[in-house]
């Protein structure tokens, strides 16, 4: 069938359009508007129902109705074409006959926006051209007005929920994301949290700029019209975007002449990558030389070398990499910058990443700090999707993104590299300060050098003398190197006297270069420092340039003197932000303190709020300026800075574990190397993953007793990894053991199951499925034998057990994965299996995935004549229905496990359904009702449900209670049974406690903050919303809980701040 | 915390060795659900067992039979009676 040539359009300004031409419409805007309710409705109407609708006010509205159905026929119809119908005393406009966008979206979201497919969902967003009949006004007639402002509001959010979920879907690729994302923001101009992922998108899209501008535009609107201060996620995601560097005022990124505007549209073009190679911007650690730096003075002849280098490594087959060294301040750095712009000059480009010695457990820190600043056209999408963990893409999740193995990240790492040198040649990669080189990077490194073969790729690395430690993977590295002929090393020598005074002399003409030869002793830092020293009016002979670092420090300013150990502390390029916070001053006066120390050398901007010291060996100089106690509390302070801004501490294992262990704090440190150690994990970084895991544990002897059991648990649970077995120390299981059997002593039933979980894990590793059998639920039968099927249910049954019990989500994932990787690979269908499947999809709201699991499970159990757990699956069956809102086929669902489970004599189970299967009923009765209050039929089945409520309790089984009166109140809250909702919710609550189940306390405090937003208590709601039991960010809630709080958090939206005081302290909620 | 009760017949009789098979099965599950075993009766046909555990709730006990693949015929909680 074609499409119909008629075409109207809703979901902007009102068009009628025939065959793509557009019509011209009535002057008559009771007649455009009688248009849209025909068309927007699709059903029939009473013609004496328009006529109050429209022409209330007039003496005969019949004649008015009949005048513009005149005119409107005259637009929409044609040659064979009638759509506006009249049939007895009815009018409607027939569907059929023409293409009303407004059906076209709804058809595309059937069900509900979260099931359509990604396309559906674009090709609705595109749909929409502006607010439904944008323009359309219509005063005087109020019923209409109430009808259109009600669809406009229902097709805004619509809207927003489109764009919001194709952002979600879409995340992995920013450039796509951040146009819904602007759009949501722009369609709801409220919502913090849409500022705050555009914001994170835009940085990622290295359009930093105009994030910050959107920052800028969501503090206003809310101190203007909202009247509250930004939150603190809002002020955390501003300190993450790291702003362009000062050299490049506008933040253009490679190249990029386009802009994203506010509303999601781009204009200009996106640059090649030839053209986007030739504008990267420099790194900030080593910009480009400019005027006010010193000459580069004796090293004409090594800067021509390193150049022929370059240049010869181009032409050959085999890998070359530069090392250069020296002692420290003799001039590498300087040279390296020499050696980048000579090859931006020849026509190539230049990456580079900075080495800090407190980042030497930081995974790739160097790579990732490079390879961000690509444009985006340097990634195909298999570099890209591969590559996230490594580039620490936010919103990736690392644990299933990306390549199986090490070596298939480091193919993708080479493939980017191939990739732009074939867009622009030569390539010129520098790692400075390799000594600090963290395990990782090397290995990359080592392998891009093995396999890079004739790309046209150098590796200028320089180190200090004397530090690479000799059993170091730098140190094998550079061994190698030598050995298969691939290094081409310079050691820089101190320059001559007529050097030094060259040097001197290029900044100050009156310069005593003699002295300052003597006292340097050819050392270009040195000599540099005494002549500034002698510029100021400071005659005397430091005896090394430490002294003389110290003593120009010393005669600094004491406020900006006292500035310089915290800057120093926070170890690398600092953002001012996070330096404020730490020395708690104002920002006027570090602001001011940073401009003096600029002005004095000690100091250089790298962009519009990051400062870096000059040299490394300033920094050296000003950390050592206090004692190791005030130093010590430095530290500490800077962890606490850095732990309430850092979403996630295992992103930066040189923050908080760092600061936290330099600061003595103990636990923390403890805890921040933990998760900075399972993350290196996903990124195979094995030996950064035993360090850390090694320095936390090193932390346990400060950490008291009660802490100390949870924090080792979490530390060797790395070492249960099958990746780190190796690397695992003896008599780890007998560790775990005493941890066990510790954590029951203590009643801390969470760690138990940790712990058995890991016992699980390594037994099975160990190929002791015997024991591990024991260690699990599963005892086999006297003629099962010991093998994969026992060790796939084995898997399946603890992750089951853990799940089922709602605790140690990341070990339950982890186990079911093996199981069913491990069942795949035999060709095993466990109903075990199955079962964890379908409940870690429940969890993650993937209700469809989750709905075909269990029923697997039914299906497999009767295959294999093991109905075991056929009961409780189909019991789960009627709670998937009812999370999908499909009431409904939860009361088909509900009858059909009632039946099962009394022919099974399962009678909790039978209770259960049945009280489910009351409360789905009461909600298809709603449904069909004429809305509130609660009529006879559903009142009848909300007792029907109370009644099998009372047997529960006689039957004391707090889950299935706490189950049915969440559900029964979500159904009193569509009833606005505010008091009844409470009451359930109140026995789920005592019922959860008991329990110590997060998901089910999570959601009865949405519920609980749900009545009293009904009743306008804001109080009241926000204290639910922020008590312990909602707020975990160590524990990643399930979808229900988290739709739950969502729904409560828009509901507060409708309060206004006299509803919602501040309240006064205390987080246990209200009782 | 509450007292629970789980009644279970055998037949055959149940073997020493069976007893230690159950309880094998059953204890990681109990660990983990915070589940303490108090004591159990076996009676001198060795066909009627009655366990007591301290636990949360009834069901919590269902749960960690259903885990361990132990059927029984009732669970119920009560209140402890003593001269």
């Amino acid at each position: 069938m074609s499409s119909p040539q008629l075409g109207i359009r809703l979901l902007g300004p009102l068009e009628v359009l025939d065959g793509g031409e557009r019509l011209t419409l009535p002057p008559s805007r009771k007649a455009r508007a009688l248009l849209t309710y025909l068309a927007a409705t699709g059903r029939p109407h009473p013609r004496s129902s328009l006529c109050a609708l429209f022409w209330q006010d007039v003496n005969d509205p019949r004649a008015g109705l009949r005048w513009a159905l005149s005119k409107l026929r005259g637009v929409v119809d044609g040659e064979g074409r009638t759509p506006i119908v009249s049939a007895r005393n009815r009018l409607h406009f027939d569907t059929d006959q023409a293409e009303v966008d407004l059906h076209r979206v709804h058809a595309l979201v059937s069900r509900s926006p979260e099931e359509a497919s990604t396309e559906a969902l674009e090709r609705a967003a595109r749909s929409f051209r502006g607010e439904f009949v944008e323009g359309l006004e219509l005063s005087g007639c109020h019923q209409f007005e109430a009808w259109c402002m009600g669809e406009r509001e229902r097709l805004r959010k619509l809207r927003v929920s489109l764009h919001e979920i194709l952002v979600d879907r879409l995340r992995d690729e920013p450039g796509d994301a951040v146009s819904h994302a602007l759009t949501r923001v722009r369609l709801d101009p409220y919502a913090e949290e849409g500022y705050i992922i555009a914001m994170e998108l835009l940085a990622e899209i290295g359009r930093t700029q105009k994030g910050l501008e959107l920052y800028d535009r969501c503090r206003r609107t809310l101190s203007v019209e909202l009247g509250v201060p930004p939150s603190r996620e809002l002020e955390a995601a501003r300190r993450r975007m790291k702003p362009s560097p000062r050299t490049h005022p506008t933040d253009q990124r490679a190249g990029w002449t386009g802009t994203t505007g506010l509303d999601g549209t781009t204009e200009g073009e996106i640059p090649s990558l030839t053209q986007a190679l030739a504008n990267l911007p420099e790194p900030e650690h080593l910009p480009r030389p400019g005027p006010t730096d010193p000459p580069l003075v004796g090293r004409s002849a090594e800067l021509a070398r390193l150049v022929q280098a370059v240049e010869d490594g181009s032409s050959r087959d085999v890998h070359t990499a530069i090392l250069l060294t020296g002692e420290a301040g003799i001039g590498k750095t300087r040279l390296l910058r020499e050696l980048a712009q000579a090859v931006r000059s020849d026509g190539g480009w230049v990456l580079s990443g900075p080495v800090f010695e407190s980042e030497e457990v930081r995974p790739y820190g160097p790579w990732a700090d490079m390879l961000r600043h690509l444009p985006q056209t340097a990634f195909d999408r298999e570099v890209r999707h591969g590559l996230a963990g490594l580039l620490d893409v936010r919103g990736s999740d690392v644990r299933t993104a990306g390549p199986a193995e090490r070596t298939q990240l480091f193919d993708l790492a080479a493939r980017l590299l191939h990739r732009l040198t074939e867009a622009r040649a030569p390539g010129l990669v520098i790692l400075d300060d390799v000594q600090w080189l963290d395990p990782s990077s090397t290995a990359l490194l080592h392998y891009l050098t093995r396999t890079l073969g004739s790309t046209p790729v150098t590796f200028a690395l320089a180190a200090r003398d004397g530090e690479v430690p000799p059993g170091s993977t730098v140190a094998r590295l550079l061994r190698s190197l030598n050995r298969t002929g691939q290094l081409h090393r310079t050691d820089l020598g101190r320059l001559t006297a007529s050097e030094v005074r060259t040097l001197v002399h290029a900044v100050d003409p009156e310069a005593d270069a003699h002295s300052i030869f003597a006292t340097s002793e050819g050392n270009p830092f040195f000599a540099l420092a005494v002549a500034a020293s002698y510029r100021e009016g400071i005659h005397h002979t430091p005896a090394n340039l430490q002294e003389e670092l110290q003593h120009r420090l010393e005669r600094l300013d004491s406020g900006a003197r006292r500035l310089l150990p915290w800057a120093a502390a926070l170890g690398r390029a600092f953002d001012v932000p996070t330096l404020v916070d730490a020395v708690e001053r104002p920002a006027s006066q570090v602001l001011e303190a940073m401009a003096l120390l600029e002005h004095r050398g000690i100091l250089r901007a790298t962009g519009a709020d990051r400062y870096d010291f000059a040299h490394d060996l300033v920094r050296e100089a000003a950390y050592r300026q206090p004692s190791d106690p005030v130093r010590r509390q430095i530290h500490r302070r800077i962890a606490r800075v850095l732990d309430a801004v850092t979403p996630d501490k295992g992103r930066e294992p040189g923050g908080v574990a760092h600061h936290a262990e330099q600061g003595g704090l103990a636990t923390l440190a403890a805890g921040a190397y933990a998760e900075a150690a399972e993350r290196s994990l996903w990124v195979f970084a094995f030996d950064e993953a035993s360090i850390m895991v090694e320095r936390g544990l090193a932390q346990l002897n400060d950490v008291p007793d009660d802490e100390r059991i949870a924090l080792e648990m979490e530390l060797l649970r790395i070492y249960s990894f099958w990746s780190m077995r190796e690397r695992r120390p003896e008599g780890l299981e007998a560790r775990v053991a005493t941890l066990v059997d510790q954590a029951r002593a203590q009643g801390r039933t969470s760690l138990v199951a940790m712990g058995h979980a890991m016992q699980m894990e390594l037994q099975y590793q160990r190929g002791a499925f015997q024991e591990a059998k024991e260690s699990s639920l599963r005892y086999a039968d006297a003629g099962r034998q010991s093998g994969p099927e026992t060790a796939v249910r084995a898997l399946a049954e603890t992750a089951t057990c853990l799940l089922l019990l709602d605790q140690a989500p990341k070990d339950a994932r982890r186990l079911a994965m093996e199981a069913s990787k491990l069942a795949g690979q035999h060709s095993l269908k466990v109903d075990a299996v199955a079962l964890a499947r379908a409940l870690l999809d429940h969890h993650d709201g993937d209700l469809e995935g989750a709905s075909q699991a269990f029923q697997d499970v039914v299906q497999w159990g009767r295959e294999a004549n093991d109905r075991w757990w056929e009961c409780p699956a189909m019991t789960r069956l009627i709670m998937v229905e009812l999370d999908r809102g499909d009431p409904e086929r939860a009361v088909a669902r509900a009858r059909q496990a009632q039946w099962l489970a009394e022919r099974m004599d399962h009678m909790v189970e039978a209770t259960f359904a049945r009280a489910l299967g009351a409360v789905s009923t009461a909600w298809v009765r709603k449904e069909r009702g004429s809305g509130e209050p609660m009529e006879g039929g559903s009142a009848d089945s909300m007792e029907m449900a109370d009644r099998a409520l009372r047997e529960l309790r006689d039957l004391d089984s707090l889950w299935h209670i706490a189950q049915v009166q969440l559900y029964g109140a979500t159904v009193d809250l569509r009833h606005r049974r505010v008091g009844a909702a409470r009451a359930r919710a109140r026995e789920a609550l005592e019922a959860s406690r008991t329990l110590e189940r997060p998901n089910l306390l999570a959601i009865t405090q949405a519920l609980l903050a749900q009545c009293a937003i009904l009743e306008g208590d804001g109080m009241t709601a926000t204290a639910h919303l922020q008590t312990p039991d909602v707020i975990r960010p160590d524990h990643r809630l399930s979808h229900r809980a988290r739709e739950a709080l969502a729904q409560a958090e828009e509901l507060m939206r409708t309060l206004t701040p006299e509803d919602t005081p501040v309240p006064r302290g205390g987080n246990e909620g209200p009782t | 915390m509450a007292d629970v009760i789980l009644e279970r017949s055998f037949d055959p009789p149940l073997t020493d060795e069976r007893f230690s098979e159950i309880t094998g099965r059953l204890s990681p599950c109990l660990d983990r659900s915070g589940i303490q075993w108090i004591r159990s009766h076996l009676s001198g046909d060795r066909r009627r067992l009655i366990c007591q555990f301290q636990a949360s709730d009834a069901g919590s006990v269902r749960d960690a039979l259903r885990q361990a693949r132990l059927d029984f015929e009732r669970v119920w909680s009560g209140e402890l009676l003593e001269p």
